[in-house]
């Protein structure tokens, strides 16, 4: 006897996920890789030192059959102790600044199931954007596509099929075997994730997780393998990292390279490494606050001529911002053509050559989401046309996930901004 | 109303997982397409990738546009393949949007359910985040009779019907089969249309999928309609108008909204929903609309009140109302928009190529929740409020548009003879004789002339895609490699160490949440994954590790390798033995290659008996599955065992 239709009808919500709007980037990502792992190699997105304890203890745990007889994706393992700490930090309530997914946890206070792993692991639960997504690059022991290596925690390219080193394996036994209460985190660890409670309020256990709280231990694993390992990387971010703990705040990029210039060649070569980024990452912001010029000019229009468009004051102020960057970037790419990166090369090019009209619409071309080239040579609106009197570089955020310094600081600081945070989560001393 | 999203239409049923679909739509871009595909599949892209399992297939219109001027890139969206167009697609634009899927408790055996999805959506982020859409989708189980005789046959037969139009639709693109081509990237797919052309019922059941091939979405509507009585109102809307007349009076109603009016009786009462910046032949008429009996009304978003979504469904709903309630009526939606090529002319009549599907709207239901879950507001419109624009990127008219770029190749094939591995080269039809190309493979260059067999490659080279350029260095495609294994564009990882290739190797069931978290980093990471293979770009230097550390401990490393793959083997549960031969065949062959495995030659450890003997390889294995076992198991022999 048939069923009656499995068929349904639905008004669609709005998804989820990162807007394509955050790829305003016009075609210059690989060169903004480039000069990022130019200024900090190896440290990805990775501002403190727990970012890397939860997610190598993910991959250890994953290896060790929890209270259930059951074994976990090491992304799973990581992402539950992830947010296991932030959610126990949350109910604590102290020390609050590295905590994400304080939204979810707020909607879930009165349900005591969202506690678990399983309800832990999910989004809904806790966050889309995670602090373990962006650990894969500083995990990594061997470079790829041409991209240094991280600090060598961990062999394999995916998360999921990582394999402990033995300096990764030493991290994450420093933070599992750490003692909270009558049993060490990995005792409670391993009950949770087979099904098991944790202890609500367990200060001792709050504490062995917080994102705030790496042990000595940890701090000096960790600074072990961001300075003290003998490569030029690491040498590299020796030098920044002992320069950026001393300030409370971050210092400025003049500030930076001037000291550094103050060094041996090494670190003079480093300096210039650190102009050159800044000055793409210049010609960059230039020329994405010129498309927020252009899209406030187009308030009104679907499409406008390119002349027209260049003739109007703002758009005219930006076009020469823009050349300004693109010169800059040039005189500097020059001293050392081998630094430079062939994309920030090719668009500095263009901006040179290219008369204004031509500019606006090579910078429609590049973009073609919020303006477009139109059909008749002229610039039209993209299909994610926003007004943008101030280029928003990396769109709305979508919900409480993870940010860094990085993306705080305000401007691009090709990881600065991240490397100075881990530096003061170390302590001046580790880094000597 | 559901909270349900776009990419939840392709979420798999509980239990099951993603196998292979078709994605048919005007456009799509490539974040959309990666989270669709990833959350069909559950798997990361660098999964995908490394498994090159083709496990979508996506259909454009054929023509070129600002937006977009070549087919995607195989390593866009691991495991989704673009369909090339063929001169056929010149005629009409393709503007049905509908996914066909399959979904089993493994990923590459046979189905355990088919679903059907119709939307009015394209695959875009401005579809999925910044419009408001509807979809419409069916799930039917697959498998032996009793199973199908369960089905609803309505169902059956909007599944069936659906293939159909499919079939007809790709009849205007290249899609090449294993038997009358000798390339199988597309076989999955012709599968998956033969699949849901079986579960056809028998003949006199009414589909509710429409489509106007051969005829207008309106004709298909007054079909549906034919008989019913008592019908007295009107709700529709679209994002997209008929424009406005060049000349003449422009307050006269407009004529796809009169052929609507003419479906019931006068005094009915008319809705009409319009987006205000795309208001066409509506913004002269908004005024004198009550005249005709309409009201013309402003979408509402019901999650969005700042920053509304702007309105691209398309939709009619007519039926017969009663002191506030629907009792019974028609709910058409679909990829038609309200306009000439889109609803009042079929392909035949030089209209577009769309679909959609005609349920019955079952009540009784207050009106007004019918309205709101179309997103009809009540909030009236007059002229002043609406530009005569229409949407032209909605629905561009493609009469003198040239076709997108397609490659010059229509697939390779990677061969191996005695003298060592080629590549087996398939050139599209239609090239200018002598017409030369660079075919680059990593970073070594080949200048061939269109027509060319083959490219012989390195010793142990494994290529995933190729490049191709036109001689003069400029319109470069990437063209995908099929292996012996009949996977496509797979770039397994190469392993540093030992470890880490028996971590890939028995990486395996990939966990349940390694799509929405797996490669959080990659997707952000790989966009540009082309520029790799550009010759300027310097070599991988593939780290040899794993060939020292077999060098240094080959009998307790080959022991280790048995060892951990017979337990992992013995713990496969039978109805994931299609998936795990399909990885092992994969990762077998790219984590431990001929030239890291000197060490094993010659030191006498029986790898052949260990791996064939009825205790170590898999139980259950079923006799297909043993002959690839067997194939596997001798390839690696001859990796280990060939000098």
């Amino acid at each position: 006897m048939p069923t009656s239709s499995a068929s349904t009808w639905y008004a669609a919500a709005p998804s989820e996920g990162r807007s394509e709007r955050r790829s305003l980037d016009l075609g210059l990502r690989p060169a903004l890789r480039h000069f990022t792992d130019l200024v900090v190699p190896g440290v990805g997105r990775i501002w403190f030192v727990r970012q890397l304890s939860w997610a190598v203890a993910g991959l250890k745990l994953s290896t060790e059959p929890g209270g259930n007889g059951r074994r976990h994706s090491a992304s799973s393992c990581a992402l539950g102790i992830e947010a296991l700490a932030c959610k126990l930090a949350y109910e604590n309530g102290a020390q609050l600044g590295r905590v994400i997914g304080k939204r979810a946890f707020a909607r879930d206070e009165a349900n005591p199931e969202t506690r678990s792993f399983q309800a832990l692991i999910r989004r809904e639960h806790y966050v889309v954007n995670s602090y373990r997504a962006r650990t894969v690059r500083a995990l990594t022991s061997t470079g790829s596509g041409g991209r240094p290596a991280g600090l060598g925690l961990a062999h394999g390219p995916r998360f999921s099929g990582m394999v402990l080193t033995p300096a990764g394996d030493e991290l994450a036994c420093a933070f599992l075997d750490f003692h909270a209460g009558r049993s060490n985190v990995r005792e409670h660890l391993l009950r949770w994730i087979g099904g098991g409670a944790i202890p609500a309020r367990s200060p001792g256990l709050c504490r062995a997780l917080h994102p705030q709280t790496p042990s000595a231990a940890e701090r000096k694993l960790v600074a072990h393998r961001l300075v003290h390992v003998d490569t030029p990387d690491a040498r590299k971010r020796a030098a920044l990292a002992r320069l950026l703990v001393r300030h409370p705040e971050l210092p400025s990029v003049s500030g930076i390279v001037s000291a550094l210039r103050r060094g041996d060649a090494e670190r003079r070569r480093h300096a210039d490494e650190i102009d050159l980024a800044f000055a793409f990452g210049a010609m960059l912001e230039k020329a994405q606050r010129l498309i927020g010029a252009v899209t406030v000019a187009m308030e009104r229009s679907v499409s406008v001529d390119a002349a027209v468009l260049a003739r109007r004051a703002a758009v005219r102020d930006g076009l020469a911002a823009l050349r300004q960057a693109a010169l800059e970037y040039a005189r500097l790419e020059l001293a050392d053509p081998s630094r430079g990166h062939a994309t920030a090369h090719g668009f500095a090019q263009r901006v040179e050559a290219l008369a204004d009209p031509g500019l606006l619409l090579f910078l429609a071309s590049r973009d073609g989401k919020v303006v477009r080239r139109g059909d008749s040579g002229e610039i039209a609106r993209g299909a994610l046309f926003t007004t943008m009197p101030l280029v928003d570089l990396e769109g709305e955020a979508d919900d409480d996930g993870a940010s860094d310094p990085e993306t705080n600081a305000g401007g691009r600081q090709f990881g600065l901004a991240n490397l100075h945070a881990l530096a003061r989560d170390l302590g001046a001393e580790r880094l000597g | 109303m559901s909270a349900r999203t776009l990419l939840d239409a392709v979420t798999p049923p509980p239990g099951l997982n993603g196998q292979v679909g078709l994605f048919l739509a005007m456009s799509a871009t490539r974040p959309v397409l990666e989270q669709i595909v990833k959350r069909f599949t559950g798997l990361g892209r660098d999964r995908r990738a490394a498994l090159g399992l083709p496990v979508g297939y996506l259909a454009l219109d054929a023509h070129a546009t600002e937006q977009r001027g070549e087919l995607l890139s195989p390593l866009a969206v691991p495991g989704l393949l673009e369909l090339a167009p063929t001169d056929r697609a010149r005629h009409g634009l393709l503007h049905a949007k509908l996914a066909l899927l399959a979904f089993g408790r493994s990923r590459v055996g046979p189905p355990a359910g088919l679903r059907l999805v119709v939307t009015t959506a394209n695959w875009t982020d401005r579809s999925a985040r910044h419009q408001l859409e509807l979809a419409w989708l069916v799930d039917v189980p697959f498998g032996s009779r009793r199973i199908l005789a369960a089905a609803d046959p309505v169902d059956r037969a909007d599944v069936a019907a659906a293939a159909a139009f499919v079939r007809r639709v790709l009849d205007r693109y290249d899609v090449p089969s294993t038997q009358r081509d000798g390339l199988a990237y597309a076989d999955r797919l012709h599968e998956l249309l033969d699949r849901c052309a079986e579960i056809a019922p028998s003949r006199g059941t009414r589909p509710r999928f429409v489509h106007s091939l051969d005829g207008p979405l309106l004709g298909a509507l007054e079909a549906a309609l034919r008989g019913k009585r008592g019908l007295n109102c009107v709700a529709c809307g679209s994002g997209s108008f008929e424009p406005a007349p060049r000349r003449g009076r422009r307050d006269l109603e407009p004529r796809v909204l009169k052929a609507l009016s003419a479906l019931v009786p006068e005094d009915a009462s008319k809705i009409v929903t319009v987006e205000r910046s795309a208001a066409g032949a509506l913004a002269g008429w908004a005024d004198r609309a009550g005249e005709d009996g309409w009201s013309v009304r402003e979408p509402r978003d019901p999650v969005r009140r700042r920053n509304p979504r702007a309105l691209h469904a398309k939709f009619v709903l007519i039926g017969h109302a009663r002191r506030g309630r629907v009792l019974r009526g028609i709910l058409y939606l679909g990829s038609g928009n309200l306009t000439f090529r889109g609803f009042r002319w079929g392909l035949p009549q030089h209209g577009n190529i769309e679909c959609g599907v005609i349920l019955p709207f079952g009540g009784p239901r207050r009106f007004d929740d019918a309205l709101e879950s179309l997103y009809v507001s009540g909030k009236e419109v007059s002229s002043r409020d609406l530009a005569p624009d229409s949407a032209a990127e909605d629905e561009p008219d493609v009469k003198s548009a040239p076709l997108i770029e397609t490659p010059p190749l229509r697939g390779v094939r990677l061969r191996e003879d005695e003298v060592g591995p080629f590549l087996e080269l398939n050139w599209r039809p239609g090239l200018k004789a002598g017409e030369r190309f660079r075919v680059l493979v990593g970073d070594r260059v080949e200048e061939i002339e269109a027509g060319a067999e083959r490219v012989r490659l390195p010793e142990d080279a494994s290529p995933g895609v190729v490049r191709v350029e036109r001689g003069n260095g400029i319109e470069p495609w990437t063209i995908a490699v099929e292996t012996h294994a009949h996977r496509v564009a797979a770039r397994p990882a190469t392993p540093a160490s030992f470890d880490e290739a028996m971590a890939t190797l028995l990486d395996f069931p990939a966990p349940a949440d390694d799509g929405a978290d797996e490669d959080e980093e990659a997707d952000r990471e790989e966009v540009e994954e082309p520029d790799r293979l550009a010759p300027s770009a310097p070599t991988p230097v593939a780290p040899r590790a794993l060939r020292d550390d077999i060098a240094k401990y080959p009998l307790q490393k080959a022991m280790e390798f048995l060892d951990a793959l017979g337990a992992h083997q013995a713990r496969v549960p039978p109805y994931l033995l299609d998936d795990w031969v399909q990885h092992l065949d994969v990762m077998l062959d790219s984590q431990f290659r001929s030239p890291d495995l000197l060490a094993w030659r010659g030191v006498g450890v029986p790898f052949r008996r260990a791996l064939l003997a009825p205790g170590f390889r898999p139980l259950a294995l079923a006799p297909a599955q043993l002959r690839r076992y067997r194939s596997i198991v001798e390839r690696f022999i001859r990796a280990v065992e060939e000098p």
